[in-house]
C-alpha cells in the first residue's frame, strides 16, 4: 500500500481537492464521534497553511460556513420529517376507521337481513325490521359514527359535508408538508451554494426519504389513496356554494400547486440564507 | 361491435358507458326513421338509452311504469328485446362498483353513493338534453 505524503501533496492541490478532503474528514469524524479520521491534525494543518499562503482561506471559510448551515438545516429537516410522517400516521388512523366502518357495516347488514328474512320474506317488511333492529341496536348512533367520508350538516342529505376530523387533519398534514417543503428548498439552494459536495451520506439519504414521503403525500398513494375521494368525488358530493370554507377542497383537489412555494416564499428563504453566511463570515 | 358482459367484469375487454353509447348511437342514427329528422333521432335514442340505463340498474317494474307510462307488456317486451344491451350496461356498473370499491374502500353504502354520482355525471355529459 503506498503512503501519500499529505503534506507535500497540499502544495499541488487545487482548493476544491483540499476542500473535499477536509470536509470528508470532518464527516468521518462527527459519523464515528471523533474516533476515527481520514486526516491527521498534522496534515490538516498543512493543508490549511498552504491554503492560506495562497490567499484560499476566505473560500474556505464560506464553504464552511454552508456546511455548518447545511448541518443545522438538517436537524430541522429530521424534525420536520419526522413530525410529517407522525400527521401522515393520524390521518391513516382515521382513514382506517372508515375502511373499518364500510367494512363492519356490509357485515352488519347482511346479517340483520339473514336474521329478518327467516322469519319473513317480504320486502317491505323486512325493510321495515331491518330499520327496527338497527335502531334497537343504536348502529347508526354509536358503532359508526364520525366514520364516514362525508358528513350530513345540519340542513340534511342534500348538503353533505367532509368528514370534519379528517378535513381538520388533513389540513394540518398539509401545513407539516409545505414545512417540509421549504426545508428541502433551503438545503439545496445552501448545497448549491457549494462548489463541493460536501455531504455526508445520512444528509443525503435523509434529504431523498424526504423527498419521497413529500411526493407520496402529494400523489396521496399507498394508505393514503382512500383519500382520493375528496379529489375525485368531492366537489360532486358538495355543494360548494353553502360550504363556508372551500379551503380544503380546494387543497385537496390541486395538491402538487398548492403544496409548491411562491417566488416571493423562495426569494425569502434564499435572503435568509444568504444574510445568515454574511453575517458569519 | 358489443363485447360479451363477461369479458368486461373479467377486465378482459375495456368497453365503457360512453363506448355502448356511442355504439348503438352510430347504429340508431343510421336507421332510417321516416319523417324523423337526425335531431329528434337523437332525442328519441336518449330517451332509449334511458331506458336501458333503468333496466341496467334492475330498477323495479313500479318505478319503470311510473317512469314511462307504458303498460307493464311493453316495457317487458322492450327488455327482453335489448336484453343484450342491457346486460352490458349492467356489468359495466358492476365493473366500476368493484373499481370504485377497490379503490377508495368505503364499504357498500359509500360505493353505491359514489357509482349513482358516477352514472349522473355521465348522463349529464351525455343525455342532459333529456333531462
Amino acid at each position: 500500500m503506498t503512503n501519500f505524503d499529505l503534506k507535500k501533496l497540499a502544495k499541488g492541490m487545487n482548493l476544491n481537492d483540499k476542500m473535499k478532503l477536509l470536509f470528508e474528514d470532518s464527516n468521518k469524524q462527527a459519523e464515528t464521534n471523533g474516533k476515527e479520521s481520514i486526516l491527521t491534525p498534522q496534515e490538516r494543518d498543512s493543508i490549511i497553511t498552504d491554503a492560506r499562503r495562497n490567499d484560499q482561506i476566505r473560500e474556505i471559510r464560506r464553504v464552511n460556513e454552508l456546511y455548518y448551515l447545511s448541518n443545522l438545516i438538517v436537524i430541522d429537516l429530521d424534525v420536520t420529517y419526522l413530525t410529517l410522517l407522525l400527521a401522515i400516521t393520524s390521518l391513516e388512523k382515521q382513514l382506517m376507521g372508515i375502511m373499518l366502518k364500510g367494512a363492519t357495516e356490509d357485515i352488519i347488514n347482511e346479517m340483520i337481513y339473514d336474521v329478518v328474512r327467516e322469519n319473513d320474506d317480504k320486502t317491505k317488511n323486512i325493510e321495515e325490521k331491518s330499520e327496527g333492529l338497527r335502531r334497537k341496536y343504536k348502529i347508526d348512533d354509536v358503532l359508526f359514527k364520525g366514520f364516514d367520508f362525508f358528513e350530513l350538516s345540519n340542513e340534511g342529505e342534500n348538503n353533505p359535508l367532509p368528514n370534519n376530523r379528517l378535513e381538520l387533519l388533513f389540513m394540518q398534514t398539509f401545513e407539516h408538508a409545505r414545512k417540509l417543503k421549504k426545508k428541502i428548498f433551503e438545503i439545496e439552494y445552501v448545497i448549491q451554494k457549494s462548489p463541493i459536495d460536501f455531504s455526508p451520506e445520512y444528509n443525503k439519504n435523509l434529504i431523498n426519504d424526504c423527498k419521497e414521503l413529500l411526493n407520496s403525500f402529494i400523489n396521496l398513494d399507498q394508505t393514503l389513496r382512500p383519500f382520493r375521494i375528496y379529489k375525485d368525488y368531492g366537489k360532486a358530493f358538495i355543494n360548494l356554494a353553502k360550504l363556508k370554507d372551500p379551503l380544503f377542497l380546494n387543497t385537496v383537489g390541486d395538491l402538487p400547486n398548492k403544496i409548491e412555494l411562491t417566488d416571493i416564499e423562495k426569494q425569502e428563504l434564499k435572503d435568509d440564507i444568504d444574510k445568515h453566511i454574511q453575517k458569519n463570515l | 361491435m358489443i363485447p360479451e358482459p363477461k369479458q368486461i367484469l373479467k377486465g378482459e375487454i375495456k368497453y365503457s358507458l360512453e363506448d355502448i353509447y356511442n355504439d348503438l348511437r352510430t347504429d340508431w342514427m343510421k336507421s332510417n326513421f321516416k319523417g324523423i329528422d337526425d335531431k329528434k333521432k337523437g332525442e328519441c335514442f336518449n330517451g332509449l338509452f334511458m331506458f336501458l340505463m333503468l333496466s341496467g340498474e334492475d330498477k323495479p317494474l313500479e318505478t319503470m311504469l311510473e317512469v314511462y307510462k307504458w303498460p307493464a307488456g311493453i316495457i317487458k317486451e322492450m327488455q327482453s328485446a335489448w336484453q343484450k344491451e342491457i346486460d352490458v350496461i349492467r356489468h359495466i356498473h358492476m365493473k366500476k362498483y368493484l373499481e370504485l370499491y377497490e379503490q377508495y374502500l368505503g364499504g357498500t353504502s359509500m360505493t353505491l353513493k359514489l357509482l349513482n354520482l358516477w352514472i349522473h355525471d355521465f348522463i349529464k355529459k351525455n343525455i342532459k338534453e333529456s333531462l
